[in-house]
């Protein structure tokens, strides 16, 4: 019953605007307030693993793909960005992008769908790493012409900092690279 | 003496008069009203603002709503969610009189009434465009039934277009979408004060109410 009442209302805004057809999802982890960003292993100077994120430089990108993904591989589109925030409750770690499309080549009315959070970008460098957990919603994703759900199988995102070899490896590359160039 | 306080009596009685007949030349242009619509928790309900409160901004709406609610508002194509943070709505949208919107709270708050309090609007005039879909609630905050018409009442029965257009009542989780046909609602479903909705119409109209 609750497919066919969708589905009147999507013939009706299919006449509307064609992009009705879409999916939505509400990228957020402050509503639920479960499970915050945190620092992993290693975290910065001046942090411990397991401590939530405070800094508010870090954007979130929400990534998605279609059906069970295992690899971070296969989720290649981003539905949104938003940045970290804190609050005197609650504290750090939380962020709230709102409703984002899921665009029809990913969900049309029933498939189940794969998202993972990673790092975007952040305000001074190096780039973070970020564990790679991936998790999948289905019926929570409704139509965009409905209010978006929050998710309910989201996993947790553990932010580390990139290992000072790895830092000294990519500094090196970018010398070498820069050396070949000129010598062209 | 006793002249001066009869004198003084009779001033005093005159201008206690002339003051009331001032006064009952005073008279307010406004009606000012309020209404409560429940918001159980963790759970999607449609409100509708119908009155005028001046700002009409939506942390001014919903001053009882705790942090970690969420707003959705219709941009006419999709809902645009707004999430309580640190006691404010960023961005804090004007919701006008006549425009419906949904409210989410957080499992902890309870079961909450939110408290709508503003001037009320003596007409209600609601364009439909063409293939419109927009997300309403009378600017009056009447109750009644769908089929109602006249003053005073919604007036969906007589204003809108029938076999054209269709109201969509929230039922929870989805819409319930209803066609106006042969000039009348099927099943004529009762509208609360407070209650936001869908209209959608195939062709041009306009939803008008009054006060008489």
């Amino acid at each position: 019953m609750k497919r066919i009442l969708v589905a009147s209302i999507l013939g009706i805004a299919a006449s509307v605007a064609s992009t009705y057809g879409q999916g939505t999802i509400y990228f957020d982890n402050y509503v639920q307030g479960t499970v915050p960003v945190v620092w992993g292993t290693p975290a910065p100077n001046g942090y411990t693993a397991g401590e939530a994120v405070s800094d508010t430089s870090i954007i979130i990108g929400l990534y998605a793909g279609p059906g069970t993904q295992v690899s971070s591989t296969g989720l290649t589109t981003l539905l949104g960005t938003t940045p970290l925030f804190v609050t005197s409750s609650y504290g750090g770690g939380w962020f709230g992008g709102g409703s984002v499309a899921i665009p029809t080549t990913l969900w049309t009315g029933s498939q189940t769908v794969s998202f993972q959070l990673r790092p975007y970008s952040k305000g001074d460098q190096p780039v973070l790493n970020w564990t790679d957990t991936i998790w999948q919603e289905s019926s929570d994703i409704v139509s965009i012409s409905l209010p978006a759900n929050t998710f309910t199988a989201e996993t947790q995102l553990v932010l580390t900092v990139p290992e000072p070899s790895t830092i000294a490896l990519a500094g090196l590359g970018a010398a070498a690279l820069l050396a070949a160039r000129k010598r062209q | 003496m006793r002249t001066k306080t009869l004198f003084l009596a009779a001033a005093a009685l005159a201008a206690g008069l002339a003051s009331s007949m001032a006064q009952s030349n005073v008279y307010s242009v406004n009606i000012v009203g309020y209404y409560g619509v429940t918001v159980p928790a963790n759970s999607k309900t449609l409100v509708a603002n119908q009155l005028d409160n001046g700002t009409n901004d939506l942390a001014g709406l919903t001053t009882v709503l705790p942090n970690k609610s969420v707003c959705y508002l219709w941009t006419g194509s999709s809902f645009q969610g707004i999430t309580k943070t640190a006691g404010s709505f960023s961005p804090d949208p004007t919701v006008a009189p006549g425009t419906g919107f949904f409210i989410l709270t957080p499992a902890t708050a309870g079961t909450l009434t939110n408290t709508f309090v503003g001037q009320t609007l003596v007409s209600n005039s609601v364009a439909l465009p063409n293939s419109s879909l927009v997300l309403v609630g009378c600017m009056i905050p009447f109750s009644g039934n769908m089929n109602d018409s006249g003053a005073n009442t919604l007036n969906l029965g007589s204003a809108l277009i029938p076999n054209k257009t269709i109201a969509y009542l929230w039922a929870g989780s989805s819409f319930t979408g209803i066609t106006k046909t042969s000039g009348s609602w099927p099943g004529n479903p009762a509208i609360a004060v407070g209650q936001g909705y869908f209209l959608s119409s195939k062709g041009a109209s306009t939803w008008n109410t009054w006060i008489q």
